[in-house]
């Protein structure tokens, strides 16, 4: 009853509203894609009770909006007042029109009310009736770290679901409050130290394929729907990010969900348990390892396979495999991870990698020489080289 | 008010410190206004000092605005430098504009709205402002050891706490917040009590101005909702200095608690921000539109409605912070039950526009803008009610487009209503339509295109209080109308603020009684003399002034409150209802409130500067508990010793002033 | 009050709408807000009721019949601000010297019960920074023994002062708002010593 109740309030309004969305869209970019374009049943209840609000809300704004411009016009005196000039209409009230008005807003509370509190719910009860996987996340100054607890995988700023399978996320935090948001799948939830919170979300295959159709008819680069090209299976990516505020880089602290199919996704999963294999020759990649290691790199981070055990930073296992770098913010190209690796202050300002390995100027002026890490051009590219391979 | 010529006699008591700070007779110039506990001169005193924070504050959001216009824009400010920026703009406009602005009313208007001489203890109300503007000085100066705080207004823990925001920034920021809430609570007593105690004859609750009444609704949040935040603030101030474990999760402290906490403070403060500009309103329709208010017991009844359902009502703000089902859609009932009584006042409002005649005055002119963008913001808030979608919605651009509605389109355009309409009463001279009306528009349209594009932005997923965003997300242009808008804003506040100026000092003179007004405030000369009511006002009904100017507009039906026969009889014995063969006595200016505060708030900078003074840890080895702590905190410890020692001295002072004779022959 | 009040008051003009001098409706609206912050310290306190990670757990230190002995010592101070207030509303400044002086030494008497409880408790391993347990309970007794310093310190000025003359029958409103608020501050105690103490051995 609920949903289908919803679905007929909902669906001329939604289609109203993305038509004038559509007109703000113009000339911007196509892809925006937010949550009034659910890609699965969580952000699709969400945003079906959000237009049962907007409705109503709409409804009280063009009817009491209407009679604000009405007595604006009508009752606007122009010119002079007098003394003689004739005083309006003295009363001071009427009992029946502000018991009927009081009557009618507790009505219109009530019709949002209902599908709340059934929302509410729903969106906050697991599903019963299937398998639910799930995801271990961890947010820290400003990375995210994924593990499968189920699978063994562990993954930085980048995860994978299967389409059409409800997946839990078990949220924690290693240091400051964070959000987990991905938009159009559901709502966010913060990490909250201390205590144990959790988001159920999941994607919709053809939810997913009707926007990726309507994303290339409309001739939009459809970066956040597709893979990329060269990548090994067919999906497609969404964006996350963190939307508590946790300091300096916080606008920096994004992720990516790819979303697979049911055999896609075992395979990712068997790729990503495995140890990396390079794609360079033996000797380039001992080259790359011996700057990795002179740089102390292994002291925060992890590449399965060889001694870099470190625990602090992102696993870097399968560094070469995922869409973007940085948490998010930057395509994972051999030239971005070079600059990334030389220059990490620029980008994210205050993180930990540069702040206790780079030499820097701090906020004083003063120069902090935590020199470890000096990388020169010819290393940055050697390193880079190593990393993007990793796949 | 025949008589301009009075006798001044002073008052001959004599107190033990007034070899030194004497209470002052008719002070002038720098030490008058130092040394005042007019409710007029501190009412000014507020006005002036937010109105500099208000540039302050909008500086700081036009820097922001520039550094979101385009995506992925560095080199303008750093990141830090930004998140100083939203977290200082935030406190700004809230504990140092929004808050204090109203406060200036409060001061200036209350008190001649219900013919009090001044507030019931003028001294305290000193006491208020040197410590608002101390404290409000101690948080901004923090800007120049580049320590202002950057945790975001909410200052959600632990990013507050010692191991994630090492340095003074915390400190200037909990000092700083915890000496404004000693303000505004001392203050808010003091107006409780005036409006309690000090009506005219006459003056029953029924018969109180609408903005009395909301000052009375605030005051009372105030004292009920500060303490939350105090405490919260004082567990984070130990968790930073005495290594307490209040919001440290590692030692079984709840960060969640401070969120809890802060909301408990921080949704009445919502509505401490937004009754007194809706009283406002309140005020300004009915005069502007030439008919009573619609509905004035339902308009009171709202107001106190809403301030006391502010309680009930603060989990919205934390929907995601995993509260569970139940609390969840508890809490979402219980704010759409609030859009009830708000609803209540809009529809009151529009029912006085209906069948007057209006006026389009500025003051009306930011009135009609506050129900419509005040209309826009409830609207959106309902939305945030809706606890399914406000996980969506929150910390996004939808709510910095919803809380701007409410805080710049409802609480700083009922401001600036009120700021035309009184101004006549404080300067003796009217603001200029023609600017005006130049204000209002450019503010009005730039207001809109700055804050309505957001909510597309938040639904489109655009989170707030990120420092620049990816050119890929598609926000680019949005963004660039946003800031287009806000600097239309900035145009509109450079011309209020010339034109104030330019009136103040040689604007048209307003003459008596200038809008045709209802309220008793403007039964008296303006500017007001300084004892306000020569004779105390006897109020016979609500908006006594107007219907002693047109009597035959005194409606004889069924609601006692305006009906003449309802006078109560006031016993003259009890509350002197005029000037006697004692004359008006006017009390005397004082220093040591300026100084109790001045004290306090050095004792606070002495507890942000504590890190100056701690010993080396060798030598400190040596030295016991207490001289450490001796050392570390002297300043602090002497800033409080001297305000202590200036209350005790405040307490001993004489009454004083002096006595205000008028010619006996112009009551004749 | 105002029937009989004010003959009590020494300015008339302080006597306002209500027919209640200004100043004992600001103890009260005070008083009000107080109790938020004593509602917000317990509420903190009880939140982190068996939350600590590290010892000592309240049942191993607390002492009961000590911390009674203290708690009635302090009820009993406000039977003898109860008398010191009719003392000075009959004028009887000697009496009224003696129960005000006697109300500060029992109030003195509850802040050594507290200092020698601090003190003790330390020993045994209760710190400040040790447990959420200490922080919330040192904080949350503390900012009581706070209030009751104050409160002793403001008894001991109205005692000195009324030897200036600055203590007499037209000002004892002086004394009934200290009065208000020792009673407050007693009650206080009430509620703390049941939420924190008694609710060991209740719950």
């Amino acid at each position: 009853m609920p949903k289908r109740y919803l679905k007929a309030v909902s669906g001329p309004l939604s289609r109203i509203l993305l038509a004038l969305l559509a007109i703000l869209n113009t000339g911007c970019v196509n892809e925006v894609r937010g949550t009034l374009n659910p890609l699965g049943p969580v952000a699709e209840r969400q945003m079906s009770t959000f237009m049962v609000t907007l409705w109503v809300s709409l409804g009280m704004f063009v009817v009491v909006g209407s009679f604000l411009v009405y007595c604006l016009v009508k009752f606007h005196h122009k010119g002079e007042i007098t003394k003689d000039t004739p005083l309006p209409d003295q009363s001071h009230g009427n009992a029946l029109t502000e018991i009927g008005l009081i009557l009618i807003s507790v009505f219109l509370v009530g019709i949002i009310a209902l599908p709340t509190v059934q929302g509410v719910f729903y969106v906050g009860t697991l599903p019963s009736d299937q398998k639910v996987y799930e995801v271990n996340v961890t947010g820290l100054q400003w990375w995210w770290k994924f593990e499968y607890p189920e699978y063994g995988v562990v993954t930085a700023n980048e995860i994978a679901i299967p389409a059409g399978r409800p997946v839990k996320f078990n949220l924690q935090t290693a240091d400051v409050l964070h959000s987990f948001w991905v938009p159009r799948l559901g709502g966010k939830m913060d990490l909250n130290p201390g205590q144990d919170n959790w988001l159920w979300l999941q994607a919709d295959p053809e939810m997913l394929a009707a926007d990726a159709k309507e994303l290339s008819t409309s001739g939009g680069s459809p970066r956040w729907a597709h893979l990329p090209a060269d990548y090994p299976f067919q999906g497609y990516v969404l964006y996350g990010q963190c939307a508590e505020y946790c300091g300096s880089s916080h606008a920096f602290m994004q992720f990516r969900v790819l979303v697979l199919d049911d055999a896609n996704f075992q395979k990712w999963v068997e790729w990503q348990k495995s140890d990396s294999k390079s794609t360079l020759t033996a000797g380039e990649v001992a080259q790359g390892q011996a700057v990795f290691m002179k740089n102390k790199c292994q002291t925060c981070h992890t590449v399965r396979g060889t001694n870099a055990k470190g625990l602090v930073g992102p696993d870097l296992t399968h560094i070469g495999s995922r869409t973007s770098i940085a948490a998010g913010w930057l395509e994972n190209t051999p030239e971005n991870l070079g600059h990334w690796i030389q220059k990490p202050g620029e980008l994210k300002p205050e993180n930990i990698m540069y702040v206790t390995g780079y030499q820097h100027t701090d906020k004083w002026g003063g120069l902090v020489n935590n020199s470890q890490i000096v990388v020169t051009d010819e290393e940055r590219d050697v390193l880079a080289k190593y990393l993007y391979s990793l796949k | 008010m025949s008589s301009e010529e009075m006798h001044i006699e002073p008052a001959p008591e004599k107190g033990f410190f007034d070899n030194i700070f004497p209470r002052q007779v008719e002070p002038k110039g720098l030490i008058g206004w130092l040394t005042t506990i007019d409710h007029k001169r501190i009412g000014i005193l507020y006005g002036v000092t937010a109105l500099f924070w208000f540039l302050v504050g909008g500086l700081e959001a036009l820097m922001i605005r520039i550094q979101l216009h385009t995506s992925d824009f560095r080199g303008f400010i750093s990141a830090e430098t930004y998140n100083s920026l939203f977290t200082m703009h935030g406190t700004t406009m809230i504990f140092l504009v929004v808050m204090p602005l109203a406060v200036a009313f409060f001061n200036y208007v209350m008190p001649l709205q219900i013919g009090a001489r001044d507030v019931a203890f003028p001294r305290m109300n000193a006491f208020s402002y040197w410590m608002f503007l101390f404290a409000s000085i101690l948080l901004n100066i923090s800007w120049f050891f580049g320590e202002a705080p950057h945790m975001s207004w909410v200052g959600y823990a632990p990013i507050t706490e010692i191991q994630y925001t090492p340095g003074m920034a915390g400190e200037f920021w909990i000092i700083g917040l915890q000496l404004l809430g000693v303000a505004s609570i001392v203050g808010s007593l003091n107006f409780i009590t005036t409006i309690i105690n000090m009506r005219a004859p006459g003056m029953t609750f029924m018969r109180m101005p609408v903005f009395s009444w909301m000052t009375l609704v605030t005051g009372f949040l105030i004292i009920l909702a500060f303490p939350a935040i105090t405490i919260c603030l004082a567990e984070l101030m130990f968790d930073r200095l005495f290594g307490t474990n209040f919001f440290q999760a590692a030692a079984g402290g709840l960060p969640i608690l401070w969120q809890h906490l802060f909301w408990v403070f921080g949704h009445p403060e919502v509505y401490i921000l937004i009754l007194p500009p809706m009283g406002m309103v309140s005020e300004i329709l009915p005069v502007f539109s030439r008919r009573p208010l619609f509905g004035y017991p339902l308009i009171v009844g709202s107001g106190i409605a809403i301030g006391l359902m502010g309680f009930t009502v603060w989990s919205h703000h934390m929907f995601t912070s995993g509260l569970g089902n139940i609390a969840t859609a508890a809490f979402a009932l219980t704010t759409m039950a609030i859009a009830v009584p708000t609803g209540v006042k809009i529809f009151n409002w529009i029912g006085t526009l209906y069948k007057g005649q209006l006026i389009m005055a500025t003051p009306m002119l930011f009135s009609l803008g506050f129900i419509y963008q005040f209309m826009m913001g409830g609207f959106s808030g309902l939305m945030h009610a809706n606890a399914v979608h406000d996980l969506q919605q929150h910390d996004s651009y939808f709510i910095v487009a919803h809380f701007h509605y409410v805080l710049i389109g409802g609480a700083l355009f009922g401001t600036f209503a009120g700021l035309y309409y009184w101004f006549p009463k404080v300067t003796g001279r009217k603001l200029d339509e023609k600017f005006g009306k130049f204000v209002f528009w450019f503010l009005f349209v730039g207001f809109n295109l700055t804050f309505f594009p957001m909510h597309w932005l938040g639904l489109n997923g655009m989170p707030r209080r990120i420092y620049t965003y990816s050119p890929n997300m598609g926000w680019d242009t949005i963004n660039m109308v946003c800031t287009f808008g806000a600097l239309l804003m900035a145009v509109a506040v450079v011309v209020f603020f010339w034109d104030l100026f330019r009136t103040a000092k040689s604007g048209q003179v307003a003459g008596f009684d200038p809008w045709d007004a209802r309220t008793v405030e403007w039964s008296i000369p303006n500017p007001p003399p300084v004892y306000n009511f020569k004779d105390t006002p006897q109020v016979k009904c609500l908006d006594d002034f107007w219907y002693a100017k047109y009597p035959e507009t005194m409606v004889h039906d069924e609601d006692e409150t305006m009906h003449p026969s309802d006078y109560v009889a006031a016993d003259p014995a009890v509350h002197g209802h005029s000037h006697d063969d004692h004359g008006i006595h006017m009390p005397g200016g004082s220093w040591f409130p300026m100084f109790a505060a001045l004290g306090f708030c050095i004792g606070g900078f002495g507890i942000v500067m504590h890190g100056f003074f701690i010993p080396d840890p060798v030598a400190a080895k040596s030295m016991s508990t207490l001289s450490i702590l001796l050392r570390e905190y002297w300043l602090a410890i002497l800033g409080g010793l001297m305000g202590v020692a200036s209350v005790f001295a405040w307490a001993m002072e004489p009454i004083g002033g002096y006595n205000i004779h008028f010619k006996e022959e112009d009551n004749k | 009050m105002s029937a009989h009040g004010s003959h009590l008051i020494e300015n008339p003009h302080e006597i306002g709408t209500t027919g209640l001098p200004h100043r004992k409706i600001m103890m009260w609206l005070f008083l009000a807000s107080d109790c938020m912050f004593f509602g917000a310290l317990i509420s903190t306190y009880l939140i982190y009721r068996g939350r600590s990670i590290a010892g000592p757990t309240p049942e191993e230190i607390f002492d009961i019949p000590l911390t009674s002995t203290s708690s009635f010592v302090l009820l009993m101070s406000s039977y003898l601000m109860v008398l010191a207030l009719a003392a000075i509303e009959r004028n009887d400044l000697t009496k009224f010297r003696v129960y005000c002086l006697g109300t500060a030494f029992f109030g003195s008497i509850f802040l050594g019960f507290q200092v020698y409880e601090f003190t003790h408790f330390y020993h045994a391993g209760l710190t400040l920074h040790g447990s959420v347990f200490g922080s919330s309970f040192y904080v949350l007794t503390g900012t009581h023994g706070c209030h009751v310093a104050i409160g002793v310190l403001w008894l001991l000025a109205l005692f000195f002062y009324s030897f200036t003359g600055g203590v007499t029958q037209r000002r004892a409103l002086d004394v009934e708002i200290a009065g208000l608020y020792w009673h407050f501050v007693d009650i206080v105690w009430i509620v703390i010593f049941v939420a924190v103490y008694l609710l060991e051995y209740i719950i």
